[in-house]
């Protein structure tokens, strides 16, 4: 028996909706217990305000800038790094043996759990080097991690600008590099800060490389030796050893909150970035 | 004794790996005229006209045997640079920058350093200007190049090429992508930068290369079959395989 085509058009339709419903759902619930239970605990006291007894009262201002500082200087030291891999693969190499085994490293480096990261830069950073708990060594640690990001998104982003601007460039009498700098770079733009901003967002919410690398101090780090702790592992900490549920779903909120705005920040710059360059 | 070639080839033999696009080639381009070079598909017209400024280059496995002198001055002995800067090209597809019309004006400037931005300005109302777009992109100088018609790109790259003060200009097949008015109006643009600079034109499009140029050179299979006035090319071809191509027997 052959069943009607509309039908089976239609429930297909059906399925496929409440799969997006399911995916969207399952975000506004996570995002509303998080404000249902964290909410009441945010003022601007909180934001701005040293935490006391080991958090169990007052704010979380330490932390706050804890996750700034790690998440811009990650970025800083990742970002050229990872362009420059990019770049060199896309425009100074012919796919070899070479490339691959450098891709496969690439691949590899994102396959890792962060917890292993964290394993190698206390290792590492902290012990061999003797950079002892510090916002530096979480900031090695994570340049390592959000590498692979970086140089995957600025590659595709790379590959995707059509030869022939490269082509038109150079029977401009542009150089190789003045090309890279002024036509492949701009229009390839939109991805490179998607791969920025999706970095961002990962050294914000890590914890496991953290608590290994740039310890879990309460105090405002002053310094790049100085150890601190991100709002991730501040949440962490609080849930995981009891100390108040209360100012760990208000660190919650806090978090969820910036790295909404983060993403809305990523939005608005790669969109006037797409408006300029296609 | 001196000539007075703009462009000119001496037995030129090109290879694409096992490939022989380009055999025996001499061929020669007058100065502050239209050369047109016509020819089936294949044929190795794009690939003679690409040797002027060095594009084949940017190919793998390509060898280049035989002499190339512009004005007189051996290819080799240029600095590629200014080879490319003396040798614009302008090419099959409209191919503006993704930057605003402004933006890609002033690229060619930009990279040979050129200019202060008052400089620029004029610079680029006058480039505007030979190429008839000043008026309709006088406003729109920072709209987006990519929102032109097709035509307005295709002038617009023109435009971009003259600001770095070329001496001969390469077009590639520049009204395939064009409407047969457009085709016209870049034709029209064509008759007008002759009397100043030199053009060597590829075009599939007999009936172009009839109407604009001075020279016509007839290739196939990378031989160059005939060169010679284009009034006589068209009306008393020599070669009997120009003849041919001419009248539709084959291409």
């Amino acid at each position: 028996m052959r069943i009607n085509p509309r039908i089976i058009n239609r429930l297909v339709r059906m399925g496929l909706n409440v799969q997006a419903f399911f995916t969207v759902g399952i975000l506004i619930i996570i995002i509303a217990i998080i404000f249902f239970k964290g909410f009441p605990h945010m003022s601007f006291a909180f934001i701005f305000s040293f935490p006391e007894d080991m958090g169990r009262e007052g704010g979380i201002f330490p932390s706050i800038v804890g996750t700034i500082q790690l998440a811009l200087l990650s970025i800083l030291f990742a970002t050229p790094l990872g362009l420059g891999t990019a770049i060199f693969l896309t425009e100074y190499t012919r796919e070899s043996l070479f490339t691959k085994l450098i891709r496969f490293g690439v691949e590899s480096l994102a396959g890792i759990p962060s917890i292993l990261y964290g394993l190698f830069g206390f290792i590492f950073f902290v012990i061999k080097l003797k950079m002892g708990w510090s916002l530096l060594a979480g900031v090695l640690t994570m340049t390592i991690m959000i590498l692979p990001t970086i140089i995957r998104t600025s590659e595709e982003a790379i590959r995707a600008v059509p030869r022939q601007l490269r082509i038109v460039s150079y029977s401009l009498s542009a150089s190789k590099w003045e090309t890279i700098k002024k036509v492949v770079l701009p229009a390839a733009m939109p991805g490179i800060l998607t791969g920025i901003m999706l970095s961002i967002g990962r050294a914000v919410g890590e914890t496991a490389a953290i608590i290994f690398t740039m310890g879990s101090s309460l105090r405002l780090p002053l310094s790049v030796m100085d150890s601190g702790r991100t709002m991730a592992v501040h949440f962490y900490i609080l849930a995981r050893e009891g100390i108040s549920m209360e100012k760990a779903y208000g660190t919650a909120v806090v978090l969820v909150l910036s790295i909404l705005l983060i993403n809305i920040l990523a939005y608005y710059i790669m969109n006037k970035a797409i408006a300029r360059y296609s | 004794m001196i000539d007075n070639f703009a462009l000119r080839t001496k037995n030129l033999n090109l290879y694409y790996g096992d490939f022989h696009a380009l055999k025996n080639v001499d061929f020669q381009v007058y100065p502050n005229a239209i050369t047109a070079l016509i020819g089936p598909s294949g044929c190795g017209k794009s690939t003679l006209l690409r040797c002027f400024n060095r594009m084949n280059d940017l190919q793998d496995d390509v060898r280049i045997e035989g002499e190339i002198y512009v004005h007189n001055e051996r290819l080799e002995d240029i600095d590629i640079i200014n080879l490319r800067k003396k040798v614009g090209m302008v090419f099959q597809r409209p191919n503006p920058f993704p930057f605003t019309v402004y933006e890609n004006m002033v690229y060619g400037l930009k990279v040979h350093g050129m200019g202060s931005r008052k400089t620029m300005r004029d610079i680029v109302d006058r480039c505007l200007h030979s190429v008839g777009l000043l008026d309709e992109l006088r406003d729109k100088l920072h709209a987006p190049a990519l929102d032109l018609s097709e035509e307005m790109k295709q002038r617009l790259c023109v435009a971009r090429l003259l600001t770095v003060e070329p001496e001969i200009i390469l077009l590639d097949e520049p009204c395939s992508a064009l409407d047969p008015i457009a085709t016209m109006r870049i034709e029209e643009l064509m008759m007008e930068l002759k009397e100043r600079y030199t053009i060597l034109i590829v075009t599939h499009n007999m009936q172009q290369a009839a109407r604009v140029s001075d020279h016509t050179g007839f290739m196939l299979l990378g031989d160059l079959v005939e060169f010679g006035d284009t009034s006589q090319i068209f009306t008393s071809p020599r070669d009997e395989r120009t003849e041919g191509y001419i009248t539709g027997r084959y291409g």
